[in-house]
């Protein structure tokens, strides 16, 4: 079982007043609070440490190089890679994304091929395949979700033909919470010989992404999900096929001989880290990766599920509670949108924000899902490991409270 | 140059300043933007649209007989509209040069923003930017027939 009272007592963030309220803070799927532990490894590199990586003459240099490489290897049996090769550090999950779109992309997808993701995409799994497709006549074919949230299977399985070349696939819903099926998904596309893009965003803070047996060929995440700073994104890839990819950015670091008329390029990972890359923040990373595998996954696991089963019962009392998404616990994860009927998801926000607690509104860059359930925008409250019973009890009392200010004061 | 805010625009904001709680403050912005009423469905056009803002939010306005403007506008979100019922009742009645003076920072005083950046959550700026385009027009139509 987690300590709550100690874990919450590593993030000082979780002490702060929003609003002259205590903070509720029940928006980690936008971004996760950072433990004073990854705190201090920024404070600590930017003190003692600070040297460019890769090139310097100097033991700092060397120091900061073992230390990012360090951070490397960690985040590889973190997400259960076959090597530190692997991993490749970009600025964020979205960057990862587009560098497999263009660098992999260009080389493999022409008029005719298809890209199939599905209509809960986030933009980012969705706008860097559209350019591509637009960008060499390929095809862009969208797994329908059903009312219930889930990816629809029976649809999914009439998308895949000899022409796809990529699946790419949100591994869980920023919206609606849903862990997708990827193995089956995964399954689908490797019969076809496609290969297999995990957006890992929203799934790596919350459980263990086994990579090297997911079948996938590429994943995408972000270390600020997952209680690592802001500017740091993990390109994981199988070996062979990043070794095979032609290079993206152009720049130092990436490249073995430059002379005026010919370049070679450096091996992976480093051919797709072009020019210095945030090394205090991979640093601070690896601070984060210790701070998860010090809980473990058993005790997070059970105790998000234990604020997630809370919300769905309380949530279900207050009327008008539309949650989009999984109605159990089984397949989702404790992230929670909702409409509430009548209400702009807006008003919602602000009239929350005003009571401490933080949620997130809008359309959570997933426009084509929207418009998929036919709203504007939705709310959403997003749980992690620091939150608590009591936090779950607030958001349903100002919910509650924002139902009647704003139901008081309906247009007639 | 600036100037004092119009008494109809400085008895709202004193009336938010009065109150600590945010919460509350709000519930007021809601009852004040009762008072605004819903535009016609003609006027919900494109170039009454309000860009940068999640919210869906017109404004239009007109000159009356004494060149006074006179802002029309409505937000489908409570608290939005609440905000625009500010801009558009309290600055209504200036004219387009008198309007210009006032600065908008009259939100951070009222204690209801902290800040005048722009935002697509609240609109605040982009809402009054675009009652400024406006201002403006009407200026230089007045200018130009003078």
């Amino acid at each position: 079982m987690l300590d709550l009272l100690k874990i919450r007592a590593d993030f000082p963030i979780l002490s702060r007043l929003l609003n002259g309220k205590p903070l509720a803070y029940l928006d980690s799927a936008a971004t996760s609070q950072k433990p004073l532990s990854v705190i201090q490894s920024l404070v600590d590199f930017y003190s003692h440490s600070n040297a460019n990586i890769h090139r310097a003459a100097h033991g700092m240099g060397n120091e900061a190089t073992s230390a990012f490489e360090e951070a490397r290897a960690a985040t590889a049996t973190f997400i259960g890679a076959n090597s530190p090769n692997e991993v490749v550090f970009t600025r964020n999950a979205t960057e990862a994304i587009n560098l497999v779109a263009q660098a992999w992309g260009r080389a493999h997808v022409g008029p005719g091929d298809e890209i199939v993701i599905s209509e809960m995409e986030h933009h980012a799994n969705l706008v860097p395949w559209h350019m591509l497709a637009k960008e060499t006549g390929a095809v862009l074919k969208f797994i329908p979700v059903r009312p219930d949230g889930r990816l629809d299977m029976e649809q999914a399985a009439a998308l895949f033909s000899d022409r796809t070349r990529m699946l790419a696939l949100s591994w869980v819903s920023n919206v609606l919470g849903t862990i997708n099926p990827v193995k089956e998904l995964t399954a689908l596309a490797k019969k076809r010989g496609a290969m297999v893009l995990l957006d890992a965003a929203q799934a790596a803070p919350h459980f263990a992404l086994d990579l090297k047996d997911s079948g996938a060929d590429f994943a995408a995440f972000s270390a600020h999900k997952l209680l690592g700073p802001t500017g740091v994104g993990v390109l994981w890839g199988k070996e062979a096929v990043l070794d095979a990819m032609p290079p993206w950015q152009g720049g130092g670091s990436m490249i073995r001989l430059v002379s005026r008329d010919a370049i070679s390029y450096n091996r992976v990972p480093w051919r797709f880290e072009a020019g210095t890359p945030d090394i205090g923040g991979v640093i601070a990373f690896h601070a984060a990766l210790r701070y998860l595998s010090s809980l473990g996954w058993d005790a997070m696991q059970a105790h998000e599920k234990v604020l997630g089963d809370a919300a769905l019962k309380r949530f279900a009392s207050i009327p008008g509670f539309k949650l989009f998404g999984p109605s159990d616990m089984t397949d989702r994860l404790a992230v929670f949108s909702f409409d509430l009927e009548g209400v702009n998801c807006q008003d919602i926000g602000a009239l929350l924000d005003s009571m401490g607690v933080a949620i997130r509104t809008g359309n959570h860059c997933a426009q084509p899902l929207m418009g998929r359930f036919q709203v504007s925008g939705m709310a959403r409250v997003s749980f992690y490991l620091y939150n608590t019973l009591d936090e779950v009890e607030r958001a349903a009392q100002a919910i509650e409270k924002a139902r009647k200010i704003l139901g008081m004061a309906a247009k007639s | 140059m600036t100037q004092a805010l119009p008494p109809a625009l400085r008895a709202r904001v004193d009336e938010l300043k009065a109150i600590d709680d945010l919460t509350e403050k709000y519930e007021v912005l809601i009852e004040m933007g009762r008072e605004l009423k819903d535009i016609p469905a003609e006027m919900k056009k494109p170039e009454c649209m309000v860009h940068g803002c999640q919210s869906l939010v017109h404004i239009y306005s007109e000159l009356d007989a004494n060149g006074k403007l006179v802002f029309h506008g409505y937000a489908d979100a409570m608290i939005v509209n609440g905000l625009l019922s500010l801009l558009v009742l309290g600055l209504s009645g200036l004219t387009p040069r008198e309007f210009l003076a006032v600065p908008p920072d009259f939100i951070v005083e009222a204690g209801v923003l902290k800040s005048l950046t722009p935002s697509r959550v609240n609109g605040f700026y982009n809402m009054h930017e675009k009652m400024k385009v406006e201002a403006l027009k009407h200026a230089a139509r007045l200018d130009a027939a003078s």
